[in-house]
């Protein structure tokens, strides 16, 4: 995880990605830098002019929902709202967990690293493996979404899960991106708020 | 308490103890038997850590699935009373080892947000988690985190360590135990004020935002738009 996964976008003048990698990052934009402060609950900002501000994290998260209910991501192309290479593994079962005899709990199966490209469109999310084979979802069949260490996973009504990484984008963009896609998509369906994503989508 | 939870928490705790010099507050309202809660707010990978080394008594953690993936962790973590929980889905098997566990009179931590904060703030808690709480009718001892993410927050590459951490038990919450479906469901709101309210508190958060709202008459400030619970 680097700063860039947080800070998916720059929280002034909204270009994203922001460049850079750990505990730096650098917006192409407006030449701000941006860097892990003494505190982790502060976050350095160098202006292009040469001041330096230690700015709260919170209010930088408040600064990117600002934004994005504003204006969507800057990237739109090839018809998707946002693309990016990433590595798919889909759950192929489940395992139980044991210890001294009793059911802990189970734990997911997970097949093998499949690289390849998640485009978001308007109704799909679809990953394309490099040697073209193509899975579509429709956003309104997904049960559950959610972000976990560095990816994002995702459960359709068919069963199973997907767990995305991607080299170049922040999985916690891709979350935002579907969560405001998905409660936007099921307000026009007259499916009601969604207030829930996990264990699986809740709408009243 | 199983041999691994005996052996290595003495020396969990040494090291914590050692790097993170956490200041640690309310002790007393661990309950010294019997089952209970202990509900941390989540802003770092070390909290789980920190929990299990400081709490006097064996803490049995909900754990997501994920890290018994590796099978190192998939040995090592039940000898260190963790087990697992699916988060994509109710997970009833979870909830039953979670009953289970209290009614052996032990006590279980489970973090109501679900996963660490990206910016060391409260998340909204999970429904599912706060039904059990509701369900299970044991003393909830909140547990304030607070310095762990300027430590190692979720992003960061690797630990920064300097920064005060304090961990603040406090006070037990008793929701009482609802049986019924509707007589949780109707619960819920107020339980979810009660212990974001002890959270908020706690975790220091309260502390910050009243900070950051003073420092934001400071004009060379970006906008300090501060919204306390």
């Amino acid at each position: 995880m680097a700063l860039g996964d947080f800070l998916y976008r720059c929280p002034f003048c909204g270009a994203e990605p922001l460049e850079g990698k750990g505990d730096k990052a650098s917006c192409s934009g407006c030449a701000r830098q941006y860097e892990r402060g003494e505190e982790g609950t502060r976050i350095f900002v160098h202006e292009g002019d040469g001041r330096k501000s230690g700015i709260p994290a919170r209010r930088l998260a408040e600064r990117l929902d600002e934004l994005e209910s504003a204006s969507g991501p800057s990237r739109e192309g090839r018809g998707y709202l946002l693309e990016s290479a990433a590595v798919a593994r889909f759950a192929t079962g489940e395992e139980p967990v044991r210890f001294r005899g009793a059911l802990l709990g189970y734990v997911e199966k997970m097949g093998p690293e499949r690289a390849g490209t998640l485009g978001l469109g308007a109704r799909t999310l679809k990953f394309r493996e490099r040697d073209g084979t193509v899975h579509q979802w429709d956003l309104l069949d997904l049960r559950a979404l959610q972000t976990a260490s560095s990816t994002v996973q995702v459960s359709s009504v068919e069963g199973g899960v997907v767990t995305f990484s991607f080299a170049g984008d922040s999985p916690r963009w891709w979350e935002r991106l579907l969560k405001v896609h998905l409660r936007k998509l099921w307000r026009e369906e007259d499916r009601g708020e969604i207030f829930e994503f996990q264990p699986r989508i809740r709408a009243r | 308490m199983t041999l691994w939870y005996r052996v290595l928490q003495p020396f969990v705790r040494w090291v914590v103890i050692g790097l993170l010099r956490p200041r640690v507050e309310g002790l007393e309202h661990i309950p010294a038997s019997g089952p209970a809660f202990l509900v941390p707010n989540h802003q770092s990978i070390l909290d789980p850590i920190l929990v299990q080394a400081i709490c006097p008594r064996a803490v049995d953690s909900m754990t997501k699935s994920t890290q018994f993936s590796n099978g190192i962790f998939r040995w090592l973590l039940p000898r260190l009373h963790a087990f697992p929980v699916r988060r994509y889905r109710t997970d009833a098997q979870s909830v039953r080892v979670v009953l289970r566990r209290l009614a052996e009179g032990r006590i279980v931590c489970v973090y109501p947000e679900g996963e660490r904060s990206w910016d060391g703030c409260l998340q909204p808690f999970r429904g599912g988690t706060l039904r059990v709480l509701l369900r299970a009718g044991v003393p909830v001892v909140p547990v304030g985190i607070d310095g762990t993410y300027d430590v190692w927050p979720r992003w960061g590459t690797r630990p920064r360590l300097g920064a005060t951490v304090h961990l603040r038990f406090g006070e037990p919450l008793h929701f009482g135990a609802l049986q019924d479906r509707r007589a949780r469901e109707a619960a819920l709101p107020e339980a979810e004020r009660s212990l974001r309210r002890a959270l908020f508190e706690l975790s220091g958060e309260a502390e910050r935002a009243a900070a950051e709202a003073l420092e934001g008459r400071n004009p060379s400030s970006e906008d300090a738009r501060v919204e306390p619970y």
